[in-house]
């Protein structure tokens, strides 16, 4: 009698993987749906760590050749250039506590990637943007052509990147952001001007009006405490000419907007999935305890009690969610961790995949959620049957 | 007339959407100009385990010699752990983790792979275990 729940889910096959089936469906879905929302999350947390600058300027050109807002959203830089004299006046804004500069540079087809890597020079000596990211990973400076890649560039340390035809030696890979930063090459202004020069000379047009030695691709600001920083960026932008000043505050709250829509999204879906499969679960107890009273009548007869029998069915009930949840929990993760790729390409939103404490954190949360509510469908069942008149049923055979 | 085993038919199935997957949606990464990525030295490899693999579970159908089905049943064990590991430990992949064959390609075959190493294993099991209940017999 004691393995009785076990021998009845193992009696009947159909059933039990019919049952197993909708409540593996309940967990890959809750399980699934949570590691996104975590992703999102920690997406939009580390894009506004990444985020040191309060205002970020570019040339007035930038605004045609990239989009803006998918330039603070995910961090992708493009290619356009201003003059260095600019950086400096623009640095010299009043309020303006630090500026440092950046140079970006798409290559071709670099010998890694078989598509166009985005190139970042940072000033070391002034860069307060990705150099705290950069020293997490890498506590040294950059030396000339060395290069630092992101979490998603398969170049291993040692390794070279052959950009316009110079060899950069890789010599650190930085933590993941879940942004396209991931997917950047770093190294000093310096590297970037090398890589400019070798690739004018194999005749690419980078569209530079002027010296490559004396243009940047934008300016990182940091606002003095107390000074309001868009009275900085309206300064910038009515002082100097053909730039565009841009708040990241601003942009930062937008993406929090937007992702407050996908997280409201998925978790509608969540709990509707929940309820729906809820009520199945509830209606198919139900039935298989109507088809069942004969069974549970003998077992009546032979001596078990009440609420033992209520206990069998509960218990089955029981077994079949720790199972099911945790194949769901298993299948669930493998599909995320698989396609994570593809649905944050789906997304185009910043998308970082929670640590291994957080997943576990996660996984035992689905389970004891999926270990509730599947008795929970199944106690109504219980009640009814401990409640039934046995001699009626093994009389009229109903 | 033949008996037509379950097993036998999946793990033929797995194969052929592995197969008809590798042509269709897990093809490698493709240039602007037409040529293939990095990526497709792992793609031809997987391409070629998985016919042979394809093939083994077409020939298990017709064998009834369970010495003979236990050895095709290891080889396809193998050519699905073979199969799991040819896109990035094998073959090396394309250098951006963002490209198609890192999204979709990678983990379609890794997640077909593992079917069908789940089948073979639990078809071993189930022949082995047949070999002790004969011996004690």
């Amino acid at each position: 009698m004691r393995h009785l729940s076990i021998r009845n889910l193992t009696a009947r096959p159909g059933r039990t993987i019919a049952l197993g089936l909708l409540i593996v469906f309940l967990s890959m879905a809750l399980f699934g749906g949570s590691v996104m929302v975590r992703s999102l999350n920690g997406g939009l947390a580390s894009l506004e760590a990444r985020l040191g600058a309060d205002v970020i300027v570019v040339p007035s050109s930038a605004k045609s050749s990239t989009n803006l807002d998918y330039l603070f959203l995910q961090g992708t830089t493009g290619y356009y250039y201003m003059d260095t004299e600019k950086a400096q006046k623009i640095a010299q804004t009043e309020g303006v506590e630090r500026a440092s500069f950046q140079i970006f540079m798409a290559s071709l087809r670099a010998s890694c990637c078989s598509m166009p890597v985005q190139v970042i020079g940072i000033d070391q000596d002034t860069d307060f943007t990705i150099q705290p990211w950069i020293e997490e990973s890498f506590g040294r400076r950059l030396g000339d052509l060395d290069v630092l890649v992101g979490s998603k560039v398969n170049a291993g340390i040692g390794e070279s990147i052959r950009i316009y035809n110079t060899d950069c030696p890789v010599v650190g890979r930085l933590a993941a952001t879940g942004t396209t930063l991931d997917t950047g090459v770093f190294c000093t202004v310096d590297t970037v001007r090398l890589l400019l020069h070798a690739a004018s000379e194999l005749g690419h047009d980078l569209k530079i009006s002027g010296d490559p030695e004396n243009v940047v691709s934008a300016v990182y600001l940091k606002v003095k405490d107390g000074v309001d920083v868009q009275s900085v960026a309206d300064r910038v932008n009515v002082y100097v000419r053909k730039v565009e000043a841009v708040r990241t505050r601003s942009y930062i709250t937008g993406i929090a907007d937007s992702l407050g829509g996908v997280e409201k999204t998925i978790r509608t879906l969540i709990v509707c999935v929940w309820i729906l499969a809820f009520l199945i679960l509830m209606a198919a107890f139900t039935m298989l305890t109507g088809e069942r009273k004969k069974e549970f009548a003998v077992l009546r007869v032979i001596g078990m009690s009440r609420g033992k029998l209520a206990w069998v069915l509960l218990k089955e009930s029981l077994l079949l969610s720790l199972f099911g949840g945790v194949i769901g929990i298993v299948l669930g993760g493998a599909l995320t961790f698989s396609f994570q790729g593809l649905i944050e390409e789906a997304l185009s939103l910043p998308f970082l995949m929670p640590g291994v404490s957080e997943l576990l954190l996660l996984a035992i949360m689905t389970l004891v959620v999926v270990m509730l509510v599947g008795p929970m469908s199944s106690a109504v069942s219980a009640w009814k049957l401990s409640r039934v008149d046995i001699g009626r049923i093994l009389r009229e055979g109903i | 007339m033949k008996k037509v085993r379950a097993m036998d038919v999946t793990k033929v199935l797995v194969c052929a959407v592995l197969l008809v997957g590798l042509f269709t949606v897990l093809h490698p990464c493709l240039h602007e100009d037409g040529t293939k990525g990095m990526c497709a030295s792992a793609w031809t490899g997987t391409v070629a385990v998985a016919g042979i693999a394809a093939v083994l579970g077409i020939l298990e159908m017709f064998f009834e010699n369970r010495k003979i089905r236990t050895l095709i049943s290891v080889i396809m064990l193998a050519a699905a752990v073979v199969c799991f590991l040819m896109p990035g430990v094998f073959f090396r992949l394309c250098m951006m983790e963002t490209m198609y064959c890192h999204t979709v390609m990678k983990p379609g075959i890794r997640i077909l792979s593992v079917c069908l190493a789940g089948l073979s294993l639990v078809n071993l099991i189930g022949l082995m275990r047949k070999k002790d209940v004969h011996r004690k017999k």
